[in-house]
């Protein structure tokens, strides 16, 4: 059996990044960002004592565009309790994204990362991916994908971290 | 029986690893371009292939498939 | 002596019908959340007054559920003009007068095998339909999609019935699929201008592979293998068979020397197929190269070269060239006409077993509108037009016993519309 396992742990060292991903209860890592309208760096410190709904996204991933009407609605409902919808934006031409904010405007902050900066810093997984950071600024839910199905349990676990 | 699963393994990660591309999840934006795509219209290329199958003994090729921008 | 001409253009239809691509299987990839129509008109046409083609297609992807979605297509196709019917010694056919089909075989003569040749075409100009239906489904779980199908398609003197199963698995990150399909056909001839009956099955198998190699291209390796078993001829093609022993078992094409061609009722078909698309950056268009490799057990060997290229204009405009290679090489018992019996006592002059190459080239223009109307995500509508020449010179390699005399070319054209809702 042992002789099973060594190869194993090999191999994941080898081919798994999770070392190095951000995982639940951890703080969110900072990384540079900037204003997708007037180019100004995001800094997600100074949204303490917020809670925030970060996403990752780009205007080539379906499940990401789709998920955009009701990301606007839950920030729409919980903006003024003190919930921040963030979401960076990884297009490599800009004005594939443009684009879709014309046809589909959101009223939550966009993001521009070009280089992928912060998708390295949060070892993004899949697209979509999202992570729930409490007002300390810890990360305490990593979402992959985006499911309609999931919104009600997203909206319940930011309403918790509201009040705690 | 065990050195049956370690030879297994050591295919499936040397596959793995020459199979895994170093390309992020962000990084897909060109592969989800419709012009990636295999197939761009399904009726049209059934048009084609019978088409062909009728004038041509041959028989086979691609089923779809393949590519694609590996969103969640 | 009675005219042969009467016959066929069901030469065309049934071989057509024998054969799977007819109707786009239930495409595993289409995975939609919403619904989509598709509806196609395609036209061809041979030159030389041969054969004109209408057909009309359709598909409607129907998601249930988040994973379930069912998908039916149909075709319905008009065939007319005319076909070869046979081919046979220049210097024996009495050829009637402003007519193509022949009215009678000298059989005074003595054949030689190096004799020319002359294509025997029918006259018919009367207009059959075909009507095809297919039906199926696909199931989405974690990984995996599974798919299946059946189809029925019938005809006057044919009637097809199918069914197709796949998987598929999306696995390594989605940097690869593996796909699997089976499928079964049972077909029933009767043609109308004899009197017979007769049944063949089709097998098909079928994998896939796919790889996405880097940022800017995937590749794509296939396999296929199709078994027919049962009456694999077609029932209105004839061959000229000089000194055929009087108590053959084939039946006589109404002229002496003059027999309804016999195929082998078995048939082993095996396929491999390489594809490989390149993304072009600074053009932001791609190209993909495909190559197939086929193999009978009719001793018929092809290779198939293709090119298309790609390239998206302003406005959502996609101009989509492409270019195609084809060259086979002839069946083993494959002849313009038979000097003598075969000891195998297969006959078939039917030029698609003979050996030739095609050469063909098309365009296609698109145009996509997103958010069309208050109902409707996008609208797309496509026109293309492919032409092609066939000719026993593109061959690869030597020349058999073909000669140029089926020579042609053809044109085919297509405008078709896709719904997204």
């Amino acid at each position: 059996m042992n002789k099973k396992i060594s190869p194993l742990l090999f191999s994941l060292f080898l081919f798994s990044e999770s070392i190095f991903a951000v995982s639940t209860g951890e703080a969110a890592p900072a990384c540079l960002s900037n204003n997708f309208y007037n180019d100004q760096a995001l800094d997600l410190s100074n949204y303490k004592g917020k809670v925030i709904y970060l996403d990752f996204w780009a205007s080539w991933c379906p499940p990401c565009k789709s998920s955009f009407p009701s990301l606007n609605k839950l920030h729409q409902e919980l903006h003024s309790q003190g919930v921040e919808v963030i979401a960076i934006n990884l297009d490599e031409e800009k004005t594939d994204a443009e684009y879709f904010l014309k046809q589909t405007p959101v009223n939550f902050y966009i993001s521009y990362d070009k280089e992928g900066n912060c998708p390295k810093a949060y070892d993004v997984m899949a697209m979509p991916s999202s992570y729930i950071i409490d007002k300390k600024g810890i990360v305490r839910e990593v979402h992959l994908g985006f499911d309609e199905d999931n919104l009600k349990d997203i909206r319940n676990s930011i309403l918790t971290l509201l009040s705690e | 029986m065990a050195s049956y699963f370690r030879l297994l393994f050591v295919i499936s990660c040397a596959f793995q690893a020459a199979c895994t591309p170093n390309i992020s999840p962000w990084e897909r934006g060109i592969l989800a371009k419709p012009q990636m795509s295999f197939q761009s219209n399904a009726l049209e290329s059934s048009l084609r292939k019978h088409m062909q199958h009728s004038k041509e003994a041959s028989t086979g090729g691609h089923s779809t498939g393949g590519g694609g921008c590996g969103c969640s | 002596m009675v005219a042969a001409k009467n016959s066929t253009l069901k030469a065309f239809t049934v071989a057509a019908l024998a054969l799977p691509g007819l109707l786009p299987t239930a495409k595993a990839a289409q995975k939609t959340t919403k619904p989509v129509i598709d509806f196609q008109y395609g036209h061809y046409q041979e030159s030389d007054d041969r054969i004109a083609v209408d057909i009309y297609q359709g598909i409607i992807a129907l998601p249930i559920s988040k994973s379930l979605a069912i998908q039916s297509n149909w075709v319905v196709d008009t065939f007319s003009g005319a076909t070869p019917v046979l081919t046979m010694p220049n210097s024996v056919a009495q050829v009637i007068s402003g007519a193509s089909g022949i009215s009678g075989v000298d059989d005074s003569k003595t054949v030689t095998a190096d004799e020319q040749a002359v294509e025997v075409m029918t006259g018919a100009s009367t207009r059959e339909t075909r009507y095809g239906i297919d039906l199926g489904f696909n199931y989405t779980l974690n990984d995996f999609v599974f798919s299946a199908s059946g189809s029925r398609s019938e005809e006057p003197d044919y009637l097809s019935h199918g069914y197709n199963l796949g998987v598929e698995w999306i696995f390594n990150q989605k940097f690869n699929t593996l796909s699997l399909g089976f499928g079964q056909n049972f077909d029933q001839i009767s043609p109308t201008t004899r009197i017979l009956d007769e049944e063949k099955t089709d097998y098909h198998l079928q994998l896939g592979f796919s790889q996405v190699v880097s940022k800017e291209s995937v590749l794509k390796l296939s396999a296929s293998y199709t078994y027919n078993d049962g009456y694999l001829s077609n029932p209105y093609k004839k061959v000229f068979i000089q000194d055929l022993d009087t108590n053959t078992n084939l039946k006589t094409g109404g002229f002496s020397n003059v027999y309804y061609e016999n195929r082998p009722d078995k048939r082993h078909q095996w396929s491999a197929s390489l594809a490989y698309i390149q993304y072009i950056s600074f053009l932001k268009a791609s190209v993909q190269f495909d190559y197939r490799y086929f193999k009978d057990s009719w001793d018929i060997s092809s290779h198939t070269f293709e090119a298309i290229y790609r390239q998206p204009l302003s406005k959502s405009w996609e101009l989509v060239s492409r270019l195609r290679y084809y060259s086979q090489s002839e069946a083993k018992f494959y002849k313009n006409f038979y000097i003598q019996a075969n000891a195998n006592n297969h006959y078939s002059s039917d030029y698609r077993l003979a050996g030739f190459g095609t050469l063909a080239g098309g365009i296609k223009l698109t145009k996509e509108w997103g958010l069309a109307s208050k109902f409707t995500k996008s609208i797309k509508i496509e026109l293309g037009v492919e032409y092609s020449t066939h000719a026993a010179d593109l061959k690869l390699g030597e020349q058999t016993t073909a000669s140029n005399l089926s020579d042609f070319n053809y044109i085919l054209c297509n405008s078709s519309i896709n719904i997204k809702f």
